[in-house]
């Protein structure tokens, strides 16, 4: 019997780590730069002690002009990733995404968080991960220095 | 059961599982697992119902349920000392699996012994599973997290294709990009939903 366990186990472990596996984030690749031209984004990387009193460790911004065919892309992206998110606040005018903040908390106490933000004209796409709660980044950005 | 005897019949499971017993001692073995309920054969006992249940299930066995002549049985052999073989009967019939028995030591002296490498297959193939989950864990892990992410250390903008290695600029930025986002004006109200929800239907 116990040479059977010892069997299942060889089999089962790789299965349960396969399960575990968790996919990337769809707008990865708009991170990757596949999606919208480096040339019409303006992009802010920043990752390290400058992030620390935000309680965050990552963050990767881009803006861009919305409208765009490339923007919608960047929209059903989000939405992918909204059907995967712990939490999510959106907002949908016209049928438009407007206003996203998704968040993953499976991997705490580091989270992930993916923000989308149009007016319309401009258009916000956020990654940043860190040990800071929602709560946390809402009551330091709440209101603007 | 005396302790001579129960270590015999270990001993002929043991070797059982290497394939190294001949049919009738094979038979032996399952007239005395019937009698026994002791743990010790739990592993040989399990493995020989399962034998016997997927005996009932070979294709010969439908057909006699079916009440077709069924062909000769292929002798089953042991857990470790069988293989299964495709063989095609005829022009035209169907692909059947065929148990068939290997050498046993009883019959073929040159039969395979038990081999180092035989015996650490299990531990094997459990440092196998073990690598595997940490490896794909590992990947997974840094698909979400670090590919997304920028990398460590850096500090950037670029404007319109122009890189700004200006630290205050790309953390002022990054604050203002954070204010728009969290600030009571941007944030979703539900007062303004209902507005819109309201202003839509009129």
């Amino acid at each position: 019997m116990k040479r059977l366990l010892i069997i299942v186990l060889g089999i089962l472990l790789p299965l349960s780590g396969m399960l575990m596996a968790q996919p990337a984030y769809a707008v990865k690749k708009v991170f990757d730069g596949k999606v919208l031209d480096r040339g019409s984004v303006v992009e802010t990387a920043i990752m390290g002690k400058q992030l620390a009193a935000y309680h965050l460790s990552s963050f990767h911004s881009l803006k861009y002009a919305a409208g765009t065919p490339e923007a919608q892309t960047v929209e059903d992206l989000v939405l992918a990733d909204a059907a995967m998110a712990n939490e999510k606040e959106t907002v949908f005018v016209d049928g438009r995404l407007t206003y996203a903040i998704l968040a993953f908390l499976e991997e705490a106490p580091f989270n992930e968080y993916i923000c989308y933000q149009s007016d319309g004209t401009t258009a916000t796409l956020v990654y940043m991960g860190g040990s800071a709660t929602l709560d946390d980044l809402k009551s330091i950005f709440a209101t603007k220095e | 059961m005396d302790k001579k005897s129960k270590e015999y019949y270990l001993s002929l499971a043991e070797r059982w599982f290497d394939a190294e017993t001949s049919e009738a001692e094979e038979r032996e073995l399952r007239l005395f697992l019937a009698g026994t309920d002791d743990p010790d054969f739990d592993e040989a006992r399990a493995a020989l119902g399962f034998l016997a249940a997927e005996a009932a299930q070979t294709p010969d066995a439908k057909r006699a349920e079916e009440g077709v002549a069924a062909k000769p049985v292929a002798t089953l052999g042991h857990v470790r000392g069988r293989t299964a073989t495709q063989s095609t009967v005829g022009a035209g019939a169907t692909a059947e699996a065929v148990w068939q028995r290997q050498p046993s030591a009883a019959n073929d002296p040159s039969a395979a012994k038990p081999t180092v490498f035989r015996r650490l297959v299990p531990a094997l193939a459990v440092a196998a599973g073990v690598a595997a989950a940490f490896v794909l864990g590992r990947l997974s892990a840094t698909d979400v997290t670090l590919e997304v992410a920028p990398q460590a250390g850096s500090c950037y903008s670029y404007v319109h294709g122009v890189e700004i290695n200006d630290e205050d600029f790309a953390v002022t930025s990054m604050e203002n990009t954070l204010y728009d986002l969290f600030s009571p004006v941007s944030a979703p109200d539900p007062r303004t939903d209902l507005t819109l929800i309201f202003n839509a239907n009129k």
